[in-house]
């Protein structure tokens, strides 16, 4: 498997104003990472409308260090205007551009957080850029998260069953109870009947202990269950401890990927 | 704001109290993007960033208010500037088409003539702004109320 980061994990520096996308992904090289993964809404210059050239650059300076984007980050939202909610035509519009701009990264899965319950709204959302997904060659990845439970998503994959629309794991899934913005402790059995749709995983991390172990995640266990199962894909450090302290990004990434070096590797 | 985060989550309901605690943080944090009020031209200047862990539409900032020292600087006398187009912060809500980036530091303009008569060397600043998240995070209202504080000098 492939192990790298998320510049989501530089948000504490990014948010100050004191790095950018460019110093965000050599950090990630100096780190040793595979890959990276970049979050439109906080990474992209000229967001909501980038240039190509910015686009180009970005993948061109990934490729320069020899690490490739696993994946590219946005947000579906549905109340961006304060009128009236977005119509189905513009959500639709607005997943089809954001799947361009995933290829035009050259990355091969797109992580759209988009919050939908009851479940078939995702459904219906995903199955109308079935086509355009296939077209560009680009892999819808649902994160698995908070506030939903793993059998939301199994219902999801089951039901659409598209190699073009698969799972992204958030380790927080199975953290214990008192990690920021856990509701629920999920088993550990529940990753097993997920993993043949896992494409991409997210390392979430809060905090660390004296050893640079997150207290509240299971990393060696999740680790064991990706290698039993021979995940191919790839898992990206995410450090959201950065909301509440604002340590230098360079020091916790390099905690968080020696952790997911430790079990990954 | 409480200073101590609610540890449990046992519903949305308390996922969202804690999310307001948590996002307060680094919106408390990088407040300031600048080190003082400058007055000019009869009116006063300062910058704040972005509050919101993401870049967002300007549209999603559904309400703005300043205050000084206690003085509630009146909406029609707060303007916000991006990347220099001013508009009046009551306008906010209404620009989809305006993008505030992650952190993105906007002028914030104040006409409020009372002003002169409340700013002393240092000044208490408070900054209410509630944003509206465009999908749900367990906030009521969908809304994020921040509420943020801080103090500067003014620089004539």
């Amino acid at each position: 498997m492939k192990l790298g980061m998320s510049l989501y994990s530089f948000g504490a520096d990014i948010h100050a104003g004191r790095m950018d996308v460019y110093d965000a992904i050599r950090c990630c090289a100096e780190m040793g990472c595979d890959g990276v993964e970049i979050i439109g809404e906080q990474h992209i210059p000229g967001w909501p409308n980038p240039s190509l050239d910015d686009l180009k650059r970005i993948r061109e300076l990934v490729a320069s260090l020899s690490m490739e984007i696993f994946c590219f980050s946005c947000y579906f939202g549905k109340n961006i205007r304060s009128d009236r909610p977005q119509t189905q035509e513009e959500m639709i519009h607005n997943a089809k551009k954001m799947i361009a701009v995933t290829a035009c990264l050259g990355a091969k899965i797109m992580r759209p957080a988009f919050n939908a319950d009851p479940v078939d709204i995702l459904v219906d959302y995903v199955n109308a850029v079935l086509p355009a997904l296939e077209e560009y060659g680009v892999i819808w990845g649902v994160e698995l998260h908070a506030p939903h439970p793993p059998a939301y998503y199994l219902k999801a994959l089951e039901t659409v069953n598209s190699p073009w629309f698969r799972l992204v794991p958030d380790f927080s899934c199975w953290q214990g109870p008192n990690a920021p913005g856990q509701i629920q402790t999920n088993e550990l059995s529940t990753l097993e009947p997920l993993l043949p749709y896992a494409v991409h995983c997210h390392g979430k991390a809060h905090m660390f202990d004296e050893n640079g172990e997150e207290p509240n995640t299971p990393y060696k266990e999740i680790f064991t269950r990706l290698k039993d199962y021979g995940f191919e894909g790839s898992v990206a450090g995410e450090f959201e401890g950065w909301l509440m302290n604002g340590e230098p990004s360079t020091k916790t990434t390099r905690i968080l990927f020696n952790l997911l070096e430790k079990y990954g590797r | 704001m409480s200073t101590e985060m609610p540890k449990i989550n046992r519903n949305q309901s308390d996922r969202g109290k804690q999310g307001i605690f948590v996002f307060s943080r680094v919106a408390q944090r990088d407040l300031f993007a600048c080190d003082a009020i400058e007055a000019a031209d009869g009116e006063w200047r300062l910058c704040i960033r972005n509050p919101w862990y993401t870049g967002t539409y300007l549209s999603a900032v559904s309400f703005i208010r300043l205050t000084i020292n206690g003085r509630r600087v009146p909406e029609e006398d707060t303007f916000l500037s991006l990347r220099g187009q001013r508009i009046p912060a009551a306008y906010a809500k209404n620009l989809h088409e305006l993008w505030w980036g992650m952190g993105e530091a906007a002028e914030i303009f104040l006409t409020d003539q009372a002003l002169a008569d409340v700013l002393t060397q240092k000044n208490q600043i408070n900054v209410d702004i509630d944003m509206r998240t465009t999908f749900s995070y367990g906030f009521p209202n969908d809304t994020l109320p921040y509420r943020l504080t801080g103090e500067l000098e003014v620089k004539s």
